[in-house]
């Protein structure tokens, strides 16, 4: 890993889930931004949102859905990579990340998958 | 299941499950700060048994959907390749026979199918599965082999049943993993049976239409 620290702008509305996922992501050595929804996440982030490099997102969100949530952040961060995770059983969020062309993993998904694949994309974007 | 129960475990579905996914990220987080290698061990089981717990909660909702009609199916033309390579990468203990044909199925659903049958050879198929498709007739079966003890002709239907647990198997999970693959199966006009004899290992066989 670089020593400049990869920015992870992290959606998740779950209060206890986020903060958990925080400790993971900053153990891992990135810098963390953490929001509910797209505006509170761009209204945490400001300028620095466009130099992320990796979005995470919980697929249910309030007001719309992660996938979309992902689309509206990389508008303004085209470099990102994004990783969608869900616990719906209903498969429509799987689907909806394959069709964008984003990785998806199921929740729980053990924080060693979502570490494994952090560290398949941050080289690639490094 | 009743209706009573269906409903009440998709009304509670998922609540019960975000603080669960929020035990097991805290779990893991302070297992991987803690140096101490007696705590660790500790932190290891708690998460093993936390783990245990989220597939049980996950095996009975995805039961009660199935039972309220709630899954859909949407057919297209799926790679068995494609299905395989992303079991292996999830299931460390499986490996697969590589494969050119293709099925008219549900991608996300025969991926569910096929992680229900993987876990089952991983808990009582004696650890190791072995993965591969054939043309048979007009239809594609799809395979999960494994080494484990076997099971007896009189039980080959009962598997498939709520809640089923034969005699001796190991006393891990609630027993539902094979009925949610045989009624998504059902969902998908596929066909699921089982070949094997006590002592000899077991077949699951999935047969779907050839695309």
């Amino acid at each position: 890993m670089s020593s400049k620290r990869p920015l992870i702008l992290l959606l998740e509305d779950d209060r206890a889930s986020a903060e958990a996922m925080q400790i993971i992501l900053r153990d891992w050595g990135a810098d963390v931004v953490h929001g509910a929804d797209v505006e509170d996440i761009s209204s945490a982030a400001g300028a620095r949102a466009t130099q992320a490099n990796i979005i995470i997102t919980d697929f249910h969100l309030p007001g719309a859905d992660g996938v979309s949530a992902a689309q509206q952040l990389r508008a303004r961060a085209p470099q990102a990579q994004v990783l969608v995770l869900s616990g719906s059983l209903n498969n429509d969020a799987k689907r909806a990340a394959k069709s964008a062309g984003y990785a998806f993993l199921p929740k729980p998904a053990p924080p060693r998958d979502i570490i494994a694949w952090l560290d398949r994309t941050h080289a690639l974007v490094e | 299941m009743d209706s009573a129960n269906t409903r009440f475990l998709t009304a509670i579905g998922h609540d019960m499950r975000q603080p669960l996914h929020a035990l097991l990220l805290y779990l893991n987080a302070l297992e991987r700060r803690v140096k101490d290698d007696e705590a660790r061990e500790v932190l290891n089981k708690a998460d093993q048994a936390a783990q245990s717990l989220a597939s049980m909660i996950e095996g009975l909702i995805q039961l009660a959907r199935l039972d309220a009609g709630k899954v859909e199916a949407e057919a297209e033309r799926v790679s068995l390749q494609d299905v395989f390579d992303d079991l292996i990468a999830a299931s460390p203990h499986a490996n697969a026979d590589p494969t050119t044909l293709y099925v008219r199925s549900d991608p996300v659903l025969l991926q569910t199918i096929m992680q229900q049958l993987l876990s089952n050879a991983a808990k009582h198929g004696g650890g190791k599965a072995h993965l591969s498709a054939i043309e048979e007739n007009d239809a594609i079966e799809i395979r999960v082999r494994d080494d484990g003890p076997g099971i007896d002709a009189k039980d080959h239907k009962r598997i498939f049943g709520e809640f089923v647990r034969l005699e001796g198997a190991a006393a891990t999970g609630l027993g539902v993993g094979l009925t949610i693959a045989d009624q998504l199966a059902a969902l998908l006009n596929h066909q699921i049976e089982v070949r094997s004899k006590a002592g000899e290992g077991a077949t699951f066989i999935v047969r779907a239409a050839r695309a």
